[in-house]
This record gives structure tokens, C-alpha cells and sequence, in this order.
């Protein structure tokens, strides 16, 4: 009787392990769109900075983050959240940003988190130009196989899940504005582009609160300001380099969805196995050790008890075993990961540099430009108005 | 009737020299304005901020644009629109898009090189500080437009066309606009031979002062350097601002392999 009872313990104790069945739920996230014409008033212009590729320094103890295709992934990611946040017809221009800029009046910035095509999560942090924070949230999705057909409608990525759902967020929140207010973000950012170009003149028509950092306008400035039309033609010029910046973003994304896809692809199926063998490992193993110490506490004279006692060390020793096989057959998939990963992360920076090299071309030949125009708007306000400008560097 | 044509002559030579004069005078009056500490102009030895404008990456540049003495204020170029790309790319359109643009073909002008130079050297030609304003707003859009069409025609023409092709061809086209290297040679070899051997003639090609903009640690036959490498060496030798040629060197070494320490002390 005793046998039977600690027989039956044992049982118990390995039967939730048995029973470690997991049902996977992936996410499907409806993208919102404008049904009607969003009028000029309720148009915000929202940027996206290059994410946050979130390289660990230790690279070494994490073989499954390859740093070229994080890289590639910060510029890939914002990309596809522009086209996603330009088919809602919510939005007004939507630019990706190589840098910090005052031309817009939604900037969005991001961490990438985790991306192994099966599992991704990113850290989505959002401000209006007055310094309010709209959104600070982690986002999180599974990906399903179906995701990854190629009978699927190819515009859609295969974390579209998440791309909708900050989408949705977004247009959650800006609902919640009427339309003054909206246009009082627009003309806070027109005022802090200003004031970027001529502090001098401009930072009188702000006023910062101190507790929270966010601008309000104490004046604005006549309708037919001469030399805020001269801005906003600086303004329009930045919008214009951003969109030539954004071309050379718009080839790296083409050239780089269809591989980023495919180690995406393969990378999902060998983490899926990779993960379901590693738990199946485990199980094993856990599953000979209960047995084998099951084996030990039987007690008992009997034949039945000396065969009991036999059947659960062998049988344990034999889980065990087969669970270390399980284990290094988890390995070649890890190696497998690692490999593909390699391989597309060597292409990945060959692309990489070469957009990076027209950013840095780009944006260094822009600099100067713009450093003449605040130097020329400057002079004109001077010739235009008489008023004797302070210095500005010392702001 | 001679001492008329006498009269009218000095009057006219009298005018003449009034004129010229007057010229003379306001150029004179930006050299000193801009070299006198007690001018008051917002120009003068003023040091420009070094945050960034608009949210670009900003320099420490110290130079002073000479001021312009004419208070005229021509019309700024609102009219017309920004210039269109027939590119495949996406170009967004911001909800005030269209507004002050210049139009592409409403300027002669063949250089397309951005630079607040040109701006300078119309100061000096006694043009107003608005309408060098105006101007250098129309250079901007046509380098942009140049660009786009690079892009455009990348994206477009060739799409069998590498991904280094179409940077050789951006490469060119920026030799152009800037003039100083001429790596025509470089694509040549690209055509005919293999990676490595192609840098051996553009380095043979190479100025002094091409060779003066090679950190120490660099070297000049550019041995080991694959397809990006050299590309990124064109990039770094052709760009003028040192700041930013420091930057594309520092990718350069990066991809070279070269350990962070290593690359700080070689550009340092």
C-alpha cells in the first residue's frame, strides 16, 4: 500500500509537467483610416527619429543579437511606421528623422526591444512639439506563420500587429483634441523652429513652464510677419531635405524587405523549435529525475516493488538522456539562428554604410547652408526692422 | 557748341564718378562694418550658436557673412512650387507644403554646390542680404532636385543596377557638383577589375591635398579596403567639412575593424 502511495506522488508530481501544453494566441490589429478627408487644421506634421537598435554592450553573451540587422531594423522599423501612419489619412507629412529637428509637430522615438520574427516588443515613446508626452508604451506581439505568406497582402508587414496598434494609439489621442489645439501645436512648433533660427527675436514668444518643460505661446506674431514667411520658406527647405533623406530611406527599406523577411521567416521557425525543444528538454530531464528519485524512496520486498523500482530508474535515466539529445538538438537550431543571422547581418551593413554615407554627405552639406540662412535672416530683420540683435550664442 | 560738349562731358564723367563712388562706398561700409568692434550689425564677429538649426547636426563655425548696407526687401519667391520628383520613393507632403519654393527653372544659375559662399560673394557684389536669401533658397532646391533625380533615376532606370553602382554614380555626380576629385578612374576599374585592385589607381591619382586629408593611421595604397571601405575613403577624402570628414573616417576604420581606442587616437 505504501508502494502504491508513493508511486502515485510521483505521478502527481510529474504530471503538471506532462500537461505543459501551450495555447499560442497571435495578435490581429485592425489599422484605423480616415473615412473622410481630415481638413488642414486637424493635420499634424509628425516625424520619426532612426529607433534605438538597443545593441547590447555584451554582445558576446548574446549570440542572437547580430548588431548590423538591429541596425538595419531602426531604420526599417520607423520606415514601415511612416507608410502605416501616411495610409490613415490621419496625418499630415510624416518624415523619418535622421536627427532632432522643430519642424514637426509629433516626434516619435523607439526602442527596439526584442525582434526574432517570432516575438518582437519595442519600447514607443511619443511628444507633441510643446513637450507633451502623448504616449510612453511598450508594445508587444507574437507572430504567427500566416504572417510570413506570400499569398498575404505583401504591403502588410509581418509586425503589422504592432504598427496598427501605435497607429490606433495615435489617432486615439489626437481625436481627443479639438481642432484649437491642434492648430496651438502647430504654431508652437512654427514659434520653436523660429526660435531656433533667430533665439533672439523669438524666444520672447514662448515661455517654458518650469515644473513640467512644456512651451506655451505668450505672443504670436503678425499673420503677415515678413520674416516669419522667410521661416517658414527655411522650414519648407528642411521638410524638402527630409524628403530627400527619406527617398534614400524608402531604397535601403526596398532593398532591405525582402532578406529582412526571409531571416525574419526562417529565424521565427528555428526559435519556435529552438524554444520548443530547449522546453522539451527540460521536461525530460526534470521528468528522469522524478523518476529516478522515485525509483530510490520505493520501498518494499516484493517482486512488484523490485520491478517498480527498476522500471522508474530506468525509465528516468532514459528521460534524462533523452533529454540532454533534446537539448543539443536545440543547439544546431541556436546555431542554425545564428548562422542565418550572421549571413544577413553581413549584408545588412554593406547597405547600411552606404545610406548612412549619404545621410552624413547630406545633412553636412545642409548644415552649412542653414548656418548661412540664420545669418542672413538675421541680417534682414536688422535691415527690415532697425532693432539691433543680441548675440545669440550666449542662449 | 563745343563748350556744351565740354559741359555735358564733365557733367556726365562728374555723375560717372558719383556713381562709382557711392559704390565704392557701400562695399567699403560692409568691410567695416564687419571689422569694426563698434558697429553695431548683426553680423559682425558674431559666432553662431552651436545647437543645431531646425534639428541639423550643427558645427562650430565662426565665420561672419559680410552685412549688406540695402535696406531693399524684394518679394521672396512664394509663388512658386516646390520642385516634384518623379522618383519611386515616397516623398511626403507636409499639410503647408507648396508655400515659398522656388522653382527650378527660374534661376540660370549652373552651380548647384550648397554653400553660404555664394551667398557671401553676391554680398559683396552689393546685392541685398534678402535677395541672397532668395537666391540661395533656389540653389538649395535645385541640389535637392539633383539629388531626387540621382535617387529617381536609380530607383527607376536600372534595377538590375548594384546597390554600389548607383553610390559610384552619387559619388560622381557629387565630384561634379563639388569639383575637387575626379573618380571617374575608380569607376572604370570597377568595371574591369576586382575590389582591391581598383584602389591602387585612385590612390595613384590622388592630389596632395587629397593625401593631407588621410589620418596618419590610413594608408594611402589602401591595402585590405573592400568595395565599402573605399567607397567610405572617396566619401571622407571628397567631404571639406572636417567634422563630418572625421565622422566617415570613423566609419571607415569601424568597418576596417579597427578597435574603438585605436580609432580615437588615430583621429585625434
Amino acid at each position: 500500500m505504501k508502494n502504491i502511495t508513493t508511486f502515485i506522488f510521483f505521478v502527481c508530481l510529474a504530471l503538471p509537467l506532462l500537461s505543459l501544453s501551450e495555447t499560442i494566441k497571435y495578435d490581429k490589429v485592425k489599422l484605423k483610416r480616415a473615412e473622410i478627408e481630415i481638413t488642414e487644421d486637424r493635420l499634424l506634421d509628425v516625424g520619426i527619429f532612426i529607433f534605438d537598435p538597443n545593441i547590447p554592450e555584451d554582445i558576446e553573451s548574446n549570440p542572437l543579437v547580430f548588431p548590423e540587422i538591429r541596425k538595419a531594423e531602426a531604420r526599417y522599423i520607423p520606415y514601415h511606421l511612416k507608410n502605416t501612419l501616411e495610409e490613415t489619412g490621419f496625418w499630415g507629412g510624416v518624415w523619418m528623422l535622421p536627427d532632432n529637428t522643430k519642424a514637426m509637430d509629433l516626434n516619435i522615438s523607439g526602442r527596439i526591444i526584442k525582434s526574432d520574427g517570432y516575438d518582437v516588443s519595442m519600447q514607443i515613446g511619443v511628444w507633441d512639439i510643446s513637450g507633451k508626452q502623448w504616449i510612453d508604451k511598450t508594445y508587444k506581439a507574437r507572430v504567427g506563420q500566416s504572417s510570413y505568406s506570400k499569398r498575404r497582402d505583401l504591403t502588410q508587414d509581418p509586425y503589422q500587429s504592432i504598427f496598427n496598434q501605435i497607429a490606433n494609439d495615435l489617432q486615439k489621442i489626437k481625436i481627443g483634441y479639438i481642432s484649437k489645439d491642434l492648430k496651438r501645436i502647430s504654431e508652437i512648433g512654427d514659434l520653436r523652429f523660429a526660435s531656433d533660427l533667430i533665439p533672439s527675436v523669438f524666444n520672447d514668444y514662448l515661455v517654458q513652464d518650469k515644473k513640467t518643460s512644456i512651451y506655451k505661446i505668450s505672443r504670436l506674431p503678425a499673420d503677415d510677419d515678413p520674416i516669419m514667411q522667410r521661416i517658414a520658406d527655411v522650414k519648407e527647405r528642411e521638410l524638402l531635405l527630409l524628403d530627400t533623406l527619406n527617398e534614400y530611406y524608402a531604397q535601403l527599406y526596398r532593398e532591405i524587405s525582402v532578406p529582412y523577411e526571409e531571416w525574419r521567416k526562417s529565424n521565427r521557425q528555428n526559435a519556435i523549435n529552438y524554444e520548443e525543444l530547449k522546453r522539451s528538454a527540460r521536461k525530460r530531464q526534470l521528468l528522469g529525475a522524478v523518476a529516478i528519485l522515485g525509483g530510490i524512496m520505493v520501498d518494499g520486498d516484493s517482486n512488484a516493488s523490485g520491478y517498480a523500482q527498476q522500471g522508474l530508474m530506468i525509465g528516468g535515466m532514459q528521460a534524462v538522456q533523452s533529454g540532454f539529445a533534446k537539448a543539443s538538438e536545440a543547439k544546431i537550431y541556436k546555431e542554425s539562428m545564428k548562422e542565418g543571422g550572421d549571413s544577413f547581418d553581413t549584408q545588412a551593413e554593406g547597405l547600411l554604410i552606404e545610406v548612412e554615407g549619404q545621410t552624413l554627405r547630406l545633412t553636412g552639406n545642409a548644415q552649412e547652408m542653414f548656418l548661412g540662412w540664420k545669418k542672413l535672416l538675421k541680417q534682414i530683420y536688422t535691415e527690415e526692422t532697425g532693432l539691433i540683435l543680441e548675440e545669440d550664442s550666449a542662449q | 557748341m563745343s563748350a556744351y560738349k565740354s559741359y555735358f562731358l564733365v557733367l556726365f564723367l562728374l555723375i560717372n564718378g558719383c556713381a562709382s563712388q557711392q559704390m565704392s562706398g557701400s562695399s567699403q561700409s560692409k568691410q567695416s562694418s564687419s571689422s569694426s568692434g563698434g558697429m553695431p550689425s548683426s553680423s559682425s564677429s558674431s559666432s553662431m550658436p552651436s545647437s543645431s538649426s531646425g534639428g541639423m547636426p550643427s558645427s562650430s563655425s565662426s565665420s561672419s557673412m559680410p552685412s549688406s548696407s540695402s535696406g531693399g526687401m524684394p518679394s521672396s519667391s512664394s509663388s512658386s512650387s516646390m520642385p516634384s520628383s518623379s522618383s519611386g520613393g515616397m516623398p511626403s507632403s507636409s499639410k503647408s507644403t507648396s508655400q515659398g519654393a522656388k522653382s527650378q527653372d527660374d534661376s540660370n544659375q549652373n552651380n548647384t554646390t550648397m554653400s553660404s559662399q555664394a551667398g557671401s560673394s553676391n554680398q559683396q557684389l552689393g546685392q541685398s542680404a534678402s535677395s541672397v536669401f532668395n537666391e540661395s533658397l533656389g540653389d538649395f532646391d535645385k541640389e535637392m532636385a539633383g539629388e531626387r533625380d540621382i535617387i529617381a533615376a536609380s530607383s527607376q532606370g536600372d534595377s538590375s543596377m548594384t546597390a554600389q553602382e548607383i553610390a559610384d554614380m552619387e559619388s560622381i555626380m557629387g565630384a561634379d557638383l563639388d569639383g575637387p576629385i575626379d573618380i571617374s578612374g575608380d569607376l572604370g576599374n570597377d568595371e574591369s577589375q576586382g575590389n582591391n585592385d581598383s584602389e591602387d589607381e585612385f590612390t595613384g591619382e590622388m592630389s596632395e591635398e587629397e593625401i593631407s586629408r588621410l589620418p596618419s593611421c590610413i594608408d594611402i595604397d589602401g591595402s585590405g579596403e573592400d568595395k565599402i571601405a573605399r567607397q567610405l575613403r572617396v566619401f571622407a577624402i571628397k567631404e571639406d567639412d572636417p567634422n563630418i570628414r572625421n565622422e566617415i573616417w570613423k566609419q571607415y576604420l569601424k568597418h576596417m575593424g579597427i578597435g574603438q581606442s585605436e580609432i580615437d587616437k588615430c583621429l585625434s
